[in-house]
């Protein structure tokens, strides 16, 4: 969405217009809940979460002054709600850093093969789920200002200038984080890529 | 160029951001060296793996429970601003009838309390009348 269709879906988010709403969950939905799903790695909390993005945001949209583009606010407001949700999770102790269980993964799989054009073969498919799961457990292991800054650059696609923007870190920050990272996942990846 | 230095550069590289002499000076060590050419496969892959992940839908009802719970939380004001132009008249108008009341009966009550102020000052003006002598 570039920046002119952004500044007018504000406007109509503004004025408390339900089609601008559904507008703006229809377009942020997917990446939201994959930046959520991949930082909490539990497709529940990861649902629940999504909503309460999608509350905060409309809650907040008056407060939006527009110093960053609404797609960095809304990833901003989603990687807070992670922060809180872990720590609140850890405290109840209800989080487990291997909730990726195999219903998920068979979930995960069922939802993969939607987004291939081609229909993969068993043992292709039996890979794919085993490179995912442990993709998910080593991401899990990172700690989590590394795991984020790896999914918006590396699994969201975003660029340093808006990760820098929704983490309000420099950019020297961004990278070390991420070069951290991605050599953390190489050492923990690297007996099932050999 | 040392192992270590090597791979510090290896995101740098992979972001396409290191200057030219750095490149060369990388892919010239990785030419000569097994341990880093191997690191910098495995640090590739890795990436490549990642980013190939697949997106997951959202649960597909996302709107509708979005809707939901703001309506609920809002007890149904959220999304009522069309909607409560009819309320927001009717509020108007009820404000203004009672503001036209009110005004009423404080003027009502401001006369009658002028009237009891009135009528006891000439009750007073009266006695001192009497007071006076008679001539």
């Amino acid at each position: 969405m570039n920046d002119a269709r952004q500044e007018k879906l504000t406007s109509r988010l503004r004025l408390r217009d339900p089609g601008a709403f559904e507008q703006l969950i229809e377009e942020f939905q997917t990446p939201i809940f994959n930046l959520l799903y991949r930082m909490i790695g539990n497709r529940e909390e990861a649902q629940d979460l999504l909503q309460e993005v999608f509350i905060t945001v409309f809650k907040k949209v008056d407060d939006f002054r527009g110093e960053s583009s609404l797609s960095t606010w809304i990833y901003r407001i989603a990687t807070n709600h992670c922060i809180n949700r872990k720590k609140y999770l850890t405290r109840r102790c209800h989080y487990a850093r291997d909730a990726y269980d195999d219903s998920e993964s068979a979930a995960m799989g069922s939802a993969a093969d939607r987004f291939h054009d081609r229909i993969p073969g068993p043992d292709e498919l039996a890979e794919g789920h085993q490179m995912e799961r442990l993709i998910q457990e080593a991401m899990a292991a990172l700690d989590e200002e590394h795991r984020v800054v790896v999914i918006l650059r590396d699994v969201q696609n975003l660029s340093y200038e808006e990760i820098e923007e929704i983490l309000q870190v420099a950019a020297g920050t961004v990278k070390s984080r991420l070069h951290r990272a991605r050599m953390a996942l190489k050492e923990k990846l690297a007996p099932a890529l050999r | 160029m040392e192992h270590q230095e090597a791979c510090e550069l290896f995101t740098a590289y992979a972001d396409g951001e290191l200057t030219d002499v750095d490149q060369a000076g990388l892919e010239a060590h990785l030419r000569s060296c097994d341990a880093c050419r191997e690191e910098w496969e495995a640090y590739r892959r890795t990436m490549e793996e990642v980013s190939g992940l697949l997106a997951v839908p959202p649960p597909p009802d996302t709107v509708r429970l979005v809707e939901k719970k703001i309506a609920r939380r809002s007890r149904g004001r959220f999304f009522a601003e069309t909607r409560s132009t009819g309320m927001s008249f009717a509020m108007v108008s009820f404000i203004l009838v009672l503001f036209f009341i009110l005004a009423y009966l404080l003027l009502t009550a401001v006369n009658e309390i002028q009237v009891m102020e009135v009528e006891p000052s000439d009750e007073q003006a009266g006695t001192r009348d009497e007071n006076v002598p008679s001539r």
